[in-house]
């Protein structure tokens, strides 16, 4: 039923330590993505939709922890409980089997750096071993070539610290070596190819010019730059998994327009799998496989796309998509606010605002059940 | 070069001279500035040209005083000693510009130390919080509680009197300034989304810290350190004249203004009668400590991208 996942969550559960109390901001949440599949993640602001996201890399922000729960990726050697590894695989792990793009573009970006060293940083991170062997190729080309014996000496010193680093890429001595004068030429051949591959990147994101947007500074581009820049340097290792927490929100319509083809575009190209957060339900229709409906730390509905549209069983998705503005029609909104995730409503989390409400509904907590081909809802009106 | 709408060429301008010649603008345009900057431009070239204008005597330290004699009593502006000599015959010419070479030093080791080790304990007290941080800032506000100058003493004495021991006991009494601006600079940088977004890709904690926090953090400690080092100057000066510094003979202002102690209140009838043992070293003093008092301002001008601009 779950095809071939490159990444499945099962019964996780975030909660946040703060002063006045515990917030229990994911509960039990279980999802998966399939490989080269869209997953939209859409809910209401304050549903934990981003630190559904974060938590899948581990990246919970501070007061949060994760209680319970399974994140598998899929890496090289297979499926992976990460929740089980210490930090240092995850640091192997981020950014090169799973990757995220946030918000905020400007603000992902370090101000001090040149965008095409930023995404270089990847590069060198996950891929260092790739690039010497790489520059050892090239220094064996120009030996081989070199008429002068002192030329030929110094590059044969090059091979041999470059030999170092791929036996041992955290050689202390090697990276003292490299600082050196006349080595330090193999420094400049590692940055090159390094360099050429950004260019390329860039190249892929469309950015127009992509020599001269290696070496600009984040403030010298436009949001829509900045947001490429950021695809790029989430994509620079060819992620198996990409989550894109609500990328286009700051940015305006047309440029929101061409970031979604972007992504699109990408996702033929690489066959990344994504999940897009969201509260967007147009964007959703456009660019999603399948839609996960959350609601307060739950999940409520999840199926595909055209299901959710035609045929939402779950009462909050219904309302979410009747409170989508249309053109000759009042404005119609979901009454009541979020609850409080301190402490949250017992039984189903959207009883207080259902319609539908029943006396289970405030015993009970449903359970995500299944009602046809790939779509599920946890709701007791709904039996499968 | 790349050519663009037609051909106005867009990559003429270099950031990297604009900046220099922001930064020369700015320069011109504060008198203050100026004279910070040439006090100090006057003093390297003095401590540069020691040995040539006061050259030592062969085979000697060149940082010990000549004396003239043995009589304790001062002796006015000779031709021997074109600034008088102080209490023991010691040249006040000489000891005044080889101790611009020993504020130099006294300054720099002492402000660049206790730099280091506050960025340091700053960094990882910022970064990680919690208890580490719990800890190290505890231990930052006990060194607060206690005056600095007494603090610094208790720690001469302890460690033995001497110019490098003075240097020692200054920096472990100075870093804690620079720990506190340091970890609150971190604490705002930790949370912006480039660090979230650093560590998305894969960066360890030291990457993080060294590459992505520190060059954004580091600006204010820099100002900071450079408007300090007028004031570390100042304290080492007034620990050698409690006799806690550089022996009798050296050349260290403090030093020779400890040594004219007995004299200041001159003869009976003649107050001002051994002036020169203690505002020539005096001046020196006072100077240096506006140059880089003045250049601190004229830095903070500079690369304090809030105030730069106005």
């Amino acid at each position: 039923m779950e095809g071939n996942p490159v990444l499945k969550v099962e019964n996780l559960v975030v909660r946040f330590y703060t002063y006045e109390g515990v917030v229990k901001a994911i509960e039990k949440v279980s999802f998966f993505l399939r490989e080269g599949e869209v997953l939209g993640i859409v809910g209401e602001t304050g549903c934990g939709k981003s630190v559904t996201a974060l938590s899948v890399m581990r990246l919970t922000p501070h007061p949060g922890r994760i209680e319970n729960g399974e994140v598998y990726i899929k890496t090289d050697d297979g499926l992976v409980n990460i929740l089980e590894k210490d930090e240092k695989y995850l640091e192997k792990i981020r950014g090169r089997y799973i990757s995220i793009v946030f918000q905020e573009p400007g603000a992902a970006l370090n101000p001090l750096y040149k965008i095409g060293d930023q995404i270089a940083e990847v590069l060198l991170i996950h891929r260092r071993l790739n690039y010497y062997k790489r520059a050892l190729k090239v220094i064996e080309d120009k030996i081989w070539r070199e008429n002068s014996s002192f030329k030929r000496r110094i590059l044969s010193m090059q091979r041999k610290v470059c030999k170092m680093l791929i036996e041992n890429p955290n050689s202390t001595l090697a990276s003292i070596l490299l600082k050196l004068p006349l080595i330090s030429g193999l420094k400049k051949l590692i940055e090159q190819e390094v360099r050429e591959d950004v260019i390329m990147i860039l190249r892929d994101m469309g950015l127009p010019d992509p020599e001269r947007v290696y070496n600009m500074y984040p403030h010298e581009l436009s949001g829509g730059m900045k947001q490429r820049a950021v695809i790029a340097m989430a994509l620079a290792c060819n992620p198996k998994i990409m989550i894109a927490d609500e990328p286009t929100t700051n940015l305006d319509v047309t440029i929101q327009a061409q970031i979604l083809q972007l992504i699109k575009d990408l996702r033929e190209k690489l066959g990344s799998s994504i999940i897009y957060i969201t509260h967007d339900l147009g964007v959703i229709a456009e660019l999603c496989d399948r839609v996960a409906v959350m609601y307060a730390g739950n999940i409520c509905e999840v199926a595909n796309v055209y299901e959710i549209f035609k045929n939402p069983l779950h009462p909050y998705t219904k309302a979410l998509l009747e409170s989508i503005p249309r053109p000759g029609r009042p404005f119609k909104s979901i009454p009541g606010t979020i609850p409080n995730l301190i402490n949250p409503p017992p039984g189903c989390r959207f009883h207080p605002r259902c319609k539908y409400a029943m006396d289970k509904c405030r015993r009970e907590v449903p359970r995500l059940i299944k009602v046809g081909e790939d779509h599920y809802v946890a709701c007791h009106l709904v039996r499968g | 070069m790349v050519k663009l709408l037609g051909s106005v060429e867009i990559e003429s301008v270099k950031p990297l001279i604009m900046e220099l010649k922001f930064i020369l603008k700015r320069i011109r345009q504060s008198p203050l500035s100026i004279i910070g900057i040439s006090i100090i431009v006057f003093y390297i070239i003095l401590a540069i040209l020691a040995p040539v204008l006061a050259p030592p005597e062969p085979g000697r330290d060149p940082y010990i005083m000549p004396s003239y004699g043995i009589s304790p009593v001062p002796k006015p502006p000779s031709k021997q000693a074109i600034w008088g000599t102080t209490e023991g015959q010691y040249d006040i010419y000489y000891g005044c510009i080889w101790g611009v070479r020993t504020a130099f030093r006294t300054g720099i080791i002492i402000t660049v130390g206790s730099m280091i080790i506050g960025i340091l304990i700053g960094c990882i007290s910022g970064y990680y919080g919690g208890k580490v941080d719990e800890i190290m800032m505890r231990i930052t506000d006990m060194f607060y509680a206690i005056p600095t100058i007494v603090l610094a003493m208790a720690i001469v004495v302890l460690l033995g009197i001497g110019l490098d021991n003075v240097i020692k006991a200054m920096i472990i009494v100075g870093w804690p300034t620079y720990a506190r601006l340091m970890r609150a600079e971190v604490l705002r940088i930790k949370n912006e989304d480039y660090i979230e977004a650093a560590r998305a890709i894969g960066c360890s904690d030291f990457r993080i810290m060294v590459k992505h926090i520190l060059p954004n953090a580091i600006y204010p400690v820099i100002i900071m350190a450079s408007m300090n080092i007028g004031n570390v100057v100042l304290a080492a000066s007034a620990l050698s004249f409690l006799g806690l510094g550089s022996p009798a003979g050296y050349a260290d202002w403090g030093a020779m203004i400890a040594l004219s102690r007995n004299w200041i209140l001159g003869l009976p009838g003649n107050p001002l009668a051994f002036w020169h043992t203690y505002i020539i070293p005096g001046l020196f003093i006072f100077t240096f400590v506006l140059g880089w008092n003045l250049l601190g301002d004229a830095f903070r001008d500079m690369l304090d991208p809030l105030i730069r601009r106005r």
